[in-house]
This record gives structure tokens, sequence and C-alpha cells, in this order.
């Protein structure tokens, strides 16, 4: 399945783009958000300093945060949302 | 009361009014209602330095920095931290502003005020909030150096 993710900050300066796109091969057709969090490592190793590790991390699925094993379907909004900093 | 509002631009003492005459209600739960002891604001303020991780952390000058939300995740974060920050520390009232976009240095970004019976709660209450912010509320910073 093929992921679009949504980037902010520093991830967006550095690929100088709003988003980024995963081919995602989860089990079956299941595909979660450790899923999608390995292949951002492998397919975009630029972004490493900004993606937290697959187990532990969490993306924002549908504008709300998700765990590693929460699944991710066709046409859900899936963001980065790591580091942090307003305030 | 709770209240949690995005504003495009710095939070100059105008905008900061336009926002308080639409929610008068919050605002004024934060000083009446016969059980407040103790009110807090806190103000973040854009530092004329920060530290440039591209230049080894060196400390360098800025014009402003440049806030990106991610909407309307980024407010709906901060009304739902408000919320939980408010129960954990039993307060009577929070109201908390961020801005979006670019604020130059010296203008505020950032308000959070906060009443609760005695003032321990309120101190506690502050720092909780803006240590959780940085971690849960998708708001991003760019600085824009000189």
């Amino acid at each position: 399945m093929r992921v679009e993710v949504l980037i902010f900050g520093k991830a967006a300066v550095s690929a100088k783009s709003d988003r980024v796109a995963v081919e995602v091969t989860g089990k079956g057709s299941c595909v979660t958000v450790r899923d999608v969090l390995r292949a951002l490592h492998e397919q975009h190793p630029a972004l490493r300093f900004a993606l937290p590790d697959p187990d532990s991390g969490r993306l924002a699925v549908n504008q709300a945060f998700a765990k590693a094993d929460e699944a991710i379907e066709p046409g859900d909004e899936v963001a980065l949302v790591t580091l942090v900093g307003g305030g | 009361m709770i209240l949690a509002c995005i504003v495009q631009g710095p939070l100059t003492t105008e905008a900061q009014a336009r926002v308080r005459a639409a929610h008068a209600a919050a605002w004024e739960s934060l000083t009446f209602g016969g059980g407040v002891g103790a009110k807090l604001r806190f103000e973040g303020i854009v530092r004329r330095a920060e530290a440039d991780a591209e230049a080894e952390g060196r400390q360098r000058d800025l014009v402003a920095l440049d806030y990106q939300t991610y909407d309307p995740m980024a407010e709906r974060g901060l009304l739902s931290l408000a919320g939980e920050v408010a129960e954990r520390h039993g307060l009577k009232a929070i109201c908390v502003l961020h801005s979006r976009g670019r604020v130059g240095v010296g203008e505020v970004s950032f308000v959070l005020e906060v009443s609760a019976a005695h003032r321990g709660e309120t101190l506690a209450a502050v720092a909780d909030f803006v240590d959780r912010l940085k971690r849960d509320v998708p708001i991003w910073k760019r600085a824009v150096w000189a």
C-alpha cells in the first residue's frame, strides 16, 4: 500500500516538501503505524533525525495520535508529529 | 472553564482583546465564582538569540520565529491538554492562546492563564502545561535568522 505522510518543521525543510510517500507492506492486508515508521526509516533515511523508533513511536492518523500497533487504512490522513517544539 | 485558541500572528494586546471579547465568559471565569484564591499568567516571548543546531549549537540572533501548526489537531491538542492539566491540578479555569505564523523578537507567542483556590496549584499547573505542550501538541517553530 502507498501511504503519503505529512511532515512539518525541520523534517519538511529537509525534504523540501510538506509530505513524503512510502510503499508499505504489512501482515496480510493490514498496515500499522509500525509498518509505516519502518518504511520511512528505510525509504527516507535523510529524515531519520526526525523519525521515532518504529516500536515505541507514534504518528497522527486522522488528526489523532496513534501507537505502533494501530492500523492505517487506505485514505487515512497520516502525519509525522514528532520533535514538537511550541511555546 | 477551559479555553484554547490558536491565533494568527503575534499575541498583541489587540489580538488578546479580540479573543477575550469573543470568549468573555471563559476569561471572566479565571477570576469570578468565589472559589478563586490565585490567578497566574505566563507569557512566552520570542528571544533575540537561539541556539542554531546547524551551527553546532552556537547562539545566533534572529528576527522572528515562524510557528507552524497542524490544524485542527493543534487546537484540539491544546484544549485536551488544558482539560487534563485542569483536572490534575484542580484548577478553577484555564485559558491558553498560541500563535500561528510569524512572531517577531520581543513579541508574545504564547499566553497561559490559570486560576485555582491556592497559588500552589497554579504554579504547578503552568510548569506541567508548558512541559507537555512541547511534547504533545503539534506546533513547530522555525527560526528566521537575522
